[in-house]
């Protein structure tokens, strides 16, 4: 300790607590430094008085007495009835702060559920009195609304997704004029191999609408006559967005089969309670372009004898998550979309937007899954077993000159998740 | 340092501080006092830790004799210093009351003290040194408990009246 600063050590003289070398080098300094010599000297005074351990127990005692009523007096203040009173406001404020913490939050996921169901709806219909009309025999069927004008081919794995609109007039004409041309050209073509538990259209039925996007063109009754004992897939698919969101299945089957309706007693009644229900469904189509550039829907078998590329489109009726994956033989399979370069393993997919990949023609079969929420991390061997479609899970094969597509829906407005299995090259052969 | 050097030290220094309440006379004669009692009583205390507090001690009680001297108005105390006994240990009922009132003026400065002064100066009442006093405070080095209680002695004595007196 330097010289000057041993004037600190006078507490310590006083109370006789210095340590030897401490005293030593405080003595020497007050024998050099009369300040220091002058300090310790006035200091005597109290050094003799705490010298008397019946002063130094009074001291202490007076300093515990001090420590215990500072102690009792901060309990005092908690226990006096102005302390309670605070100490009660405080409690009340936190359990408001939790509990309303709480409503917010059970407000917030009830909104986020009513935002997904509200998106899940269709939006509000564009009704038009002839569509819903049964349509006569040879009729032309009304333009596919928003189908894709043809485009050149595409390098691209994944075609550029394009959004369905029923407000596309010039689209839906240019389409009209396509079909017709192709109602000409086209040969009936026949059904696909219908899976056992799969209802399938007939094929020879003429042209109809058929469009994904467009949800007032209802199935013919003899489109859906193999579903009559159970619920059409086509209709599921487009029963959300012709008579609006509040409008019933019934509602839409009575517009669109009036003359069947003893035969649709059933349905009906199945139909009415599960009516304001969201169906889980998709549609799937092979598509080759024609020579003239045009697209055109074909049969799976069609499409395993085509030379060029063949694409798989891919509709759902909702807002879901989609998931294509492809296989060989026993060989796990591999996620072909989303692709591998986007890094995610969940495709967000619109109600009735199109989705469009190659089909590879080294595989064997393709596995789509479409689920209300994205996908979780699976492994491939998982993904074998979740490929598997669920025993509730309706199909049906639409064929016609302009629709070859097949409709898979869930009845069971409950079902969160369809998949699909699809035999592409040498196995959809017949 | 031997013993003599001490004295002498010692000698010159309490002349010093004694000039400053007393005349010069009285200081030399006080100072000649103290060291003649040192040399009389205590030739056995040869230490410097211990011969410096001893003078200390010898030099309050020679200046409170001469106080009370001043005090009865020239109605000198005849009694010797050297009779009295040093330890004061019990003490004539004026010493005792003094020494009362002292403590009470003590205990309520002491309260008038901060937390942490109060109880420094408690681990100081308990004997603790301040290398110990430095552990219990948490702190990691002396020189700050040094610091500390050289502010709460300038405060207690403040509060105190500016003496121990």
């Amino acid at each position: 300790m330097p010289e000057h600063e041993l004037e600190k050590l006078l507490g310590g003289f006083a109370a006789d607590t210095l340590t030897p070398e401490e005293r030593d080098a405080l003595f020497s300094a007050a024998l050099q430094d009369q300040h220091l010599f002058n300090a310790l000297a006035d200091e005597q005074a109290l050094k003799e008085l705490l010298t008397d351990p019946a002063v130094r127990r009074r001291l202490l005692q007076a300093l515990d007495r001090h420590r215990t009523q500072r102690s009792t007096a901060w309990l005092d203040k908690f226990t006096s009835p102005a302390g309670l009173t605070w100490a009660g406001g405080v409690a009340v404020g936190v359990f408001a702060v939790i509990l309303g913490l709480n409503i917010y939050q059970d407000s917030l996921r009830q909104a986020s559920e009513t935002a997904v169901l509200e998106e899940g709806r269709p939006s509000a219909p564009a009704t038009a009195p002839s569509a819903q009309a049964p349509r006569r025999e040879g009729e032309i069927p009304e333009p596919r609304k928003g189908a894709p004008i043809p485009e050149p081919a595409t390098q691209d794995r994944v075609a550029p997704q394009r959004q369905h609109s029923r407000e596309k007039p010039v689209e839906g004409e240019k389409r009209h004029r396509l079909s017709k041309e192709e109602k000409a050209a086209e040969a009936p073509i026949a059904a696909p191999p219908k899976p056992a538990n799969e209802k399938a259209t007939s094929g020879d039925q003429p042209a109809r609408p058929g469009s994904p996007s467009s949800a007032l063109s209802l199935p013919p009754m003899k489109d859906i006559a193999g579903a009559a004992a159970g619920v059409s897939a086509r209709a599921l698919f487009y029963a959300k967005g012709s008579p609006g969101p509040e409008a019933s299945l019934r509602d839409l089957e009575k517009h669109a089969q009036p003359s069947q309706a003893p035969e649709r007693f059933g349905l009906q009644q199945t139909l009415d309670q599960t009516a304001p229900a969201e169906y889980l469904a998709l549609r799937y189509a092979f598509v080759v372009r024609t020579s003239e550039g045009s697209e055109r829907e074909v049969t799976a078998a069609e499409a395993a004898n085509h030379t060029g590329p063949v694409l798989l489109r891919v509709e759902t009726n909702q807002q879901a998550y989609l998931q294509i994956w492809t296989s060989t033989g026993e060989a796990l399979p591999e996620l072909l979309l989303p692709s591998k370069e986007t890094g995610r393993i969940s495709l967000k997919t619109a109600g009735r937007q199109r989705q469009e990949i190659v089909v590879p023609r080294e595989r064997e079969r393709l596995t789509l899954r479409l689920a209300r929420f994205p996908f979780g991390p699976i492994t491939r061997q998982e993904a074998v077993m979740a490929g598997r479609s669920s025993g509730g899970q309706i199909t049906e094969h639409a064929s016609g000159t302009e629709e070859q597509a097949t409709y898979v829906a869930n009845p069971d407005p409950s079902a969160a998740e369809l998949a699909v299995d699809i035999p592409v090259g040498a196995r959809a052969l017949p | 340092m031997d013993r003599d050097t001490i004295l002498t030290s010692l000698r010159e220094r309490i002349v010093a501080f004694a000039t400053l309440r007393v005349s010069r006379d009285h200081a030399e004669d006080l100072a000649q006092d103290v060291l003649a009692l040192l040399h009389d009583k205590y030739p056995h205390v040869v230490e410097l830790t211990e011969l410096v507090p001893l003078a200390f001690q010898v030099l309050r009680y020679k200046m409170l004799d001469a106080h009370r001297k001043a005090l009865r108005r020239g109605e000198y105390n005849q009694e010797s210093v050297e009779n009295l006994g040093m330890a004061a240990s019990g003490g004539t009922p004026e010493t005792q009351l003094d020494q009362k009132q002292r403590v009470e003026r003590l205990v309520a400065a002491l309260s008038r003290l901060g937390e942490r002064c109060r109880e420094l100066f408690r681990w100081k009442l308990e004997g603790k040194r301040f290398p110990e006093i430095q552990r219990l405070m948490g702190q990691k080095s002396v020189n700050t408990i040094y610091t500390w209680d050289l502010r709460c002695r300038k405060q207690l004595l403040s509060l105190m009246g500016g003496s121990w007196e």
